[in-house]
């Protein structure tokens, strides 16, 4: 189990590194002008972070006075405490999992409200992770591909999709809490 | 739906923070202090007519400064750390999505997202039926696929759009989705993520140590997904009539005349 994780760890970090070469020397050998091409995909970048903003914004002061008033807590201790037990699944990856499906930036948001409050390499940190990763934000997907042919009659896909979505995040939980075992 | 959530946190929020106020006006507030390394609680009671005022406009002040903080670019916290507000988290990313997006344009103009495209053809014919390779369709689900696992949401959605004109072509009843939309919709509906940076980015901007650390078991997680999403879609396309099938000819001239 110990070189099993140092072995992800290993492949986890030589990753990305790996990744840039690979894509830099395919490009160059193919005399693609990596430089420009790599200017004009950072544009894209730079657009995307700022489009976000307003997002972030919105949902992380809602979520810093719903916490401050002791909704937070309240909600948590009699709402959902009673139902999921708050050591194996704390109340803000329950908010995480209902927030995701309806708002890729609102999901953001929570996570990153759980990074700023438990740091990232925390139990909390590290579900809120693998949740954001293994789901993906159903209803505006299917609203958007959906609506982009004039599809009204959508079958089973919402069904499928919250299966999915219901599966990943509890893998999720049942992976982080066998890998912080003791660590807690 | 957002909406109503959004509505709901702000005014329960607010109206939470009200009533906090006037309960620890009225009743005492107990707070949690460090003495010679222990916590201890003590609660604090606010008698005069002057305390229990400043007691009162202090939530007020509470909940103001959280507020503020949150979409500060970096605040100092009540225990004395460091923490980045939403705007310090804008900053931090603009530079890693920036770094990750131009890489990634690279990768396009050389084909390699073509060619990561061409290697996952013979998983196709077994997922994909209905669509005949040589039908753009396929081409373009491909390319989907291939955006969702370099984790380019922006650069996914107008593949997919493009991809569902294709397979619409294919399609006979054009309001109902057909069993080949449905599974690309539901696989595009669970992760199929190789490489997440932006949450990489978001872990390294908020000091993480170890920000790959969450990859192989989101992997899982996410495999599992996937492979609810295929299965369910088996099972329950078989309750409704798939839609009938426009001949291959027939479809590719539709397919033209969309360009």
């Amino acid at each position: 189990m110990e070189l099993f994780k140092d072995l992800a760890n290993l492949l986890n970090s030589w990753l990305m590194p790996l990744t840039f070469f690979i894509i830099v020397l395919y490009g160059y050998c193919k005399k693609v002008e990596v430089y420009s091409s790599f200017v004009e995909g950072a544009k894209e970048g730079f657009n995307t972070a700022v489009m976000i903003m307003p997002y972030l914004v919105v949902i992380l002061s809602a979520i810093a006075i719903f916490r401050e008033s002791g909704a937070m807590q309240f909600v948590s201790d009699y709402i959902i405490g009673l139902i999921i037990p708050e050591k194996y699944f704390p109340p803000d990856l329950v908010l995480l999992a209902l927030t995701k499906p309806l708002s890729g930036g609102a999901a953001r948001g929570v996570m990153l409200e759980i990074f700023q409050r438990f740091g990232p390499d925390s139990f909390e940190g590290f579900l809120a992770s693998c949740m954001q990763g293994s789901t993906e934000t159903t209803f505006y997907v299917i609203a958007v591909y959906l609506g982009a042919v004039g599809i009204t009659k959508s079958r089973h896909i919402v069904v499928a999709g919250l299966s999915a979505e219901f599966v990943a995040v509890l893998i999720s939980a049942i992976m982080a809490n066998l890998l912080f075992i003791g660590k807690r | 739906m957002l909406n109503h959530i959004w509505a709901f946190l702000m005014i329960v929020g607010l109206l939470a923070g009200f009533g906090t106020a006037l309960h620890r006006t009225y009743v005492g507030e107990t707070v949690i202090k460090e003495i010679d390394g222990k916590q201890t609680e003590t609660v604090v009671k606010y008698e005069t007519f002057r305390e229990k005022l400043k007691a009162f406009s202090d939530s007020g002040n509470r909940l103001t400064s959280a507020a503020f903080n949150a979409v500060s670019i970096s605040y100092t916290d009540a225990s004395g750390k460091t923490k980045t507000g939403a705007i310090g988290m804008c900053l931090d990313l603009i530079g890693i999505m920036a770094l990750w997006l131009g890489m990634v344009k690279i990768a396009e103009k050389s084909g390699m997202l073509l060619l990561l495209a061409r290697a996952l053809r013979p998983l196709f014919r077994f997922l994909f039926p209905t669509v005949p390779i040589e039908h753009p369709a396929s081409g373009a689900m491909l390319m989907t696929f291939a955006a969702n696992m370099m984790g380019l949401d922006n650069a996914a959605t107008p593949l997919a759009i493009k991809a569902m004109k294709e397979l619409q072509t294919l399609n006979g009843d054009k309001t109902t989705a057909s069993n080949a939309i449905c599974l690309f919709v539901s696989l595009n509906l669970a992760s199929m993520v190789i490489m997440p940076a932006t949450i990489i980015g978001y872990r390294i901007s908020n000091g993480s140590d170890r920000p790959m650390e969450f990859m192989v078991p989101m992997y899982i997680a996410a495999c599992f997904g996937l492979a609810t999403a295929f299965i369910l879609c088996r099972i329950l396309e078989k309750f409704t009539p798939d839609t009938p099938i426009v001949p291959l000819e027939e479809a590719l001239r539709a397919s033209e005349e969309n360009k």
